[in-house]
């Protein structure tokens, strides 16, 4: 089979998208992180020279820093759980052939996902304000005393922008769950029933071994989303109030910005250090429960 | 073989295809670039420069977005139909993205022709990376003797700005006249008259201070006039040699805790954290606060919103009655790299025409800069004038020409909003504010810091 396949396609072929990949991915990641250990900077930048790991040392002598990876840490945590759990609920419930507005749903939970980041900002700034919407319709049914400043209590702020960023991709989520439901056979859930499962236990024996490759690719693509947290802070709150919504990317994107391109160069490689091996730890527990499996 | 040829061919030719689009794009780059060189020769001649706007040219001139109001646009749109071959291309960028954006775009070399700077601004992104104006038409016109417009203008004695006004009050506080009147009260001039006033507009359900701490640039205003009542020359010169610290001067520490006070003491709004210059220009132009923390520039921009308020200025009132001023609130600058400096230079000394000048300076309520303006000041800003600037109770801020060069403050303003959300206290904001101050330093290459 491998023989034929490599006479068929021959590796040549591979070429053009290597080069590609090479070029516009490989190199520029490989000098980003090199530049982490350089003096790179705006004002100066055709001078640069290799300072150790100088940089890193600023960067964990700040506890901003800390602060910032927590906030990540917190955003990708509370994002993932969230995302996937209702993902998964809202593809169960738009699978449900007993759910009539079954096909209008699917469509409208998927829309946010179309929506720019900036427009949601805008919505979202409006309908958060604590005169805004929000607080307005909790006051009137009642419930005034769980009003807030949504966006700019430093206790909800980073809770605020992951729930924000939950509305808008468990439509995402949900369609990649739901694919993987529509293959599952019918006759394994008609199977378990004349065997006497409920609903419970068809769910946990049959629709969850059988969505584990679904599973594994929501997770991971959470998990990494989750860290590469940057735009949804950014039009948000801008890392306010006082650096309380600071995550690593807007450290970066901040850094960056100053001309300071070698500290928002170790930043970057924290974090994708970070994410490797996060990545590497959930696909090493995915593959040993068999979710990897073809 | 003949078909491993053929795979490589064919490899080739997909190879080549993707990459087609990438050189074509090249020849033109070469001929704009050689067009720039040429244009960039006839720098100074102004018979070239009246030549220049004689051919179809678009020019980008970027500003923070606060500062592209009516008067900027009526004046574009007159410019551009003087001279119709000529049309500008604004970029009004978001105030907090502002500096880091035209940093970013400058080391980039993609700058705009035209880009809103001041002395800082200048400094952080590298002098040099503007053009020197020499023997131009308006420089003639200068009020001589204004020493507010060297300090600010000149980097290094060499003129790189068309500056908006002569000296420039950076804040104080503005009050409602008539509101003031009315409950028959005079403008604070100690912090205890202060909360005096404020208690009586509290009483009444007034809002007694507006604040608006979303924007970080508003927040820093308050300390940043109060620190020229108390902060020295030699204060900074021991700063900036590091021999002292910012959180060593107990009154910086102290005018912060008191600008967080009265936030967290019920003297503002209550949504200070979500609220924004526009937002304080609808409140004050409604008459539903008495004050508000700002420059005098915002009493212009009330006037336009709504012709029947009218705000007087006073300084802080922390220590003293010394208002709080910068050298110079923005000027008009020409990127060096830009392809059309000539056209630019035609824009500046058109901008810099009494009839245009007067028109923004009156929107603005800025003082005038040249000899021919003979600008008619509303009263508000006489008066200001006459208390403050003519009588010699002004002094410079932390913000400007005392630090540093080339520090960045953003990092000083967002601390300062760590304040307000009770993270740290004024003296803890300062020793944040020290490490950073150092870590600038140092990567500027300041011996003391190394």
């Amino acid at each position: 089979m491998i023989n034929t396949f490599k006479k068929v396609y021959p590796m040549y072929f591979v070429l053009p998208a290597l080069i590609l990949y090479v070029l516009f991915f490989v190199v520029p990641s490989a000098t980003g992180m090199m530049y982490a250990f350089t003096d790179w900077n705006a004002r100066d930048m055709h001078n640069w020279q290799f300072i150790g790991i100088e940089n890193f040392k600023y960067i964990f002598s700040t506890p901003d820093l800390l602060k910032g990876l927590w906030n990540t840490l917190y955003f990708a945590l509370f994002t993932v759980v969230f995302k996937n759990v209702i993902g998964l609920g809202l593809a169960l419930l738009v699978n449900n052939d007993s759910f009539l507005g079954k096909y209008y749903s699917r469509g409208i939970f998927f829309l946010p996902n179309f929506l720019n980041m900036v427009v949601i900002g805008v919505i979202f700034i409006s309908f958060l304000h604590p005169s805004g919407p929000l607080n307005l319709f909790l006051e009137a049914i009642g419930l005034g005393f769980l009003a807030q400043d949504w966006l700019n209590n430093i206790k909800f702020a980073m809770t605020t922008v992951a729930t924000v960023e939950v509305w808008r991709k468990v439509g995402y989520h949900m369609i990649i769950y739901l694919a993987a439901l529509k293959s599952i056979p019918a006759e394994y859930y008609n199977v378990a029933q004349i065997d006497g499962a409920n609903a419970w236990h068809r769910f946990r024996y049959i629709t969850i071994p059988l969505i584990s490759q679904g599973l594994a690719i929501n997770v991971i693509l959470s998990i990494i989303g989750g860290l590469k947290v940057f735009d949804q802070v950014y039009v948000l709150t801008n890392g306010g109030p006082g650096n309380s919504t600071n995550v690593v990317l807007t450290f970066v994107g901040k850094m960056f910005g100053t001309g300071q391109w070698g500290i928002a160069s170790a930043y970057n490689f924290v974090l994708t250090l970070i994410i490797f091996v996060l990545c590497l730890g959930v696909l090493y527990l995915l593959d040993k429960r068999g979710g990897l499996e073809e | 073989m003949f078909k491993k040829l053929m795979a490589i061919t064919v490899a080739m030719v997909m190879l080549a295809t993707l990459f087609a689009g990438c050189g074509a794009k090249e020849e033109p780059m070469n001929d704009t670039t050689e067009k720039a060189a040429a244009e960039t020769k006839n720098d100074g001649a102004k018979e070239e420069v009246e030549q220049a706007v004689a051919e179809e040219i678009t020019l980008t001139y970027a500003m923070p977005q606060s500062q592209y109001k009516d008067v900027m646009r009526s004046l574009i749109e007159r410019y551009q139909t003087e001279f119709p071959n000529v049309t500008i291309d604004i970029q009004a960028i978001p105030d907090a993205q502002f500096d880091d954006l035209m940093q970013t775009k400058l080391n980039l070399e993609e700058a705009p022709d035209l880009i809103t700077t001041d002395k800082r601004k200048r400094s952080n992104w590298g002098v040099d990376k503007f053009v020197v104006f020499e023997n131009e038409d308006w420089q003639a016109r200068l009020i001589d003797g204004v020493d507010e417009y060297e300090k600010g203008a000149k980097d290094g004695g060499e003129l790189r700005t068309l500056i908006f006004q002569g000296p420039a009050l950076e804040g104080g506080i503005l009050y409602n006249t008539k509101m003031f009147e009315k409950y028959g009260l005079e403008p604070p001039k100690t912090m205890d008259e202060f909360y005096a006033v404020s208690e009586v507009f509290k009483a009444d359900g007034i809002i007694p201070l507006y604040a608006s701490d979303k924007d970080l640039w508003t927040i820093q205003i308050f300390a940043a006039s109060a620190c020229a009542q108390f902060m020295t020359d030699e204060d900074y010169e021991l700063i900036n040699s590091n021999q002292m610290k910012w959180a060593d001067v107990p009154e910086l520490a102290d005018a912060l805790d008191t600008m967080a006070n009265l936030r967290l003491n019920g003297y503002t709004n209550e949504d200070f954290l979500a609220a924004t210059y526009d937002s304080a220009l609808g409140i004050m132009a409604e008459e539903k606060a008495a004050m508000y923390v700002m420059g005098t520039w915002f009493i212009a921009d009330v006037a336009n919103a709504n012709p029947d308020v009218e705000l007087g200025y006073t300084a802080i009132p922390f220590m003293e009655d010394v208002a709080g001023a910068f050298p110079g609130r923005g000027g008009l600058s020409i990127w060096k790299g830009s392809e059309n400096v000539d056209q630019a230079k035609h824009f500046v000394n058109w901008f810099s025409q009494p009839e245009n000048f007067n028109e923004f300076q009156l929107s603005w309520g800025f003082y005038p800069a040249f000899v021919d303006q003979n600008l008619q000041m509303p009263e508000w800003q006489t008066k200001v004038y006459d208390d403050y600037i003519a009588s010699g109770k002004i002094s410079y801020t932390i913000t400007n020409s005392n630090v540093l060069p080339g520090t960045i403050m953003g990092e000083y303003f967002s601390i300062q909003q760590e304040i307000l959300v009770g993270l740290v206290d004024g003296k803890g904001a300062l020793e944040k504010w020290d490490i950073e101050y150092a870590m600038q330093a140092k990567n500027t290459g300041v011996e003391a810091f190394q």
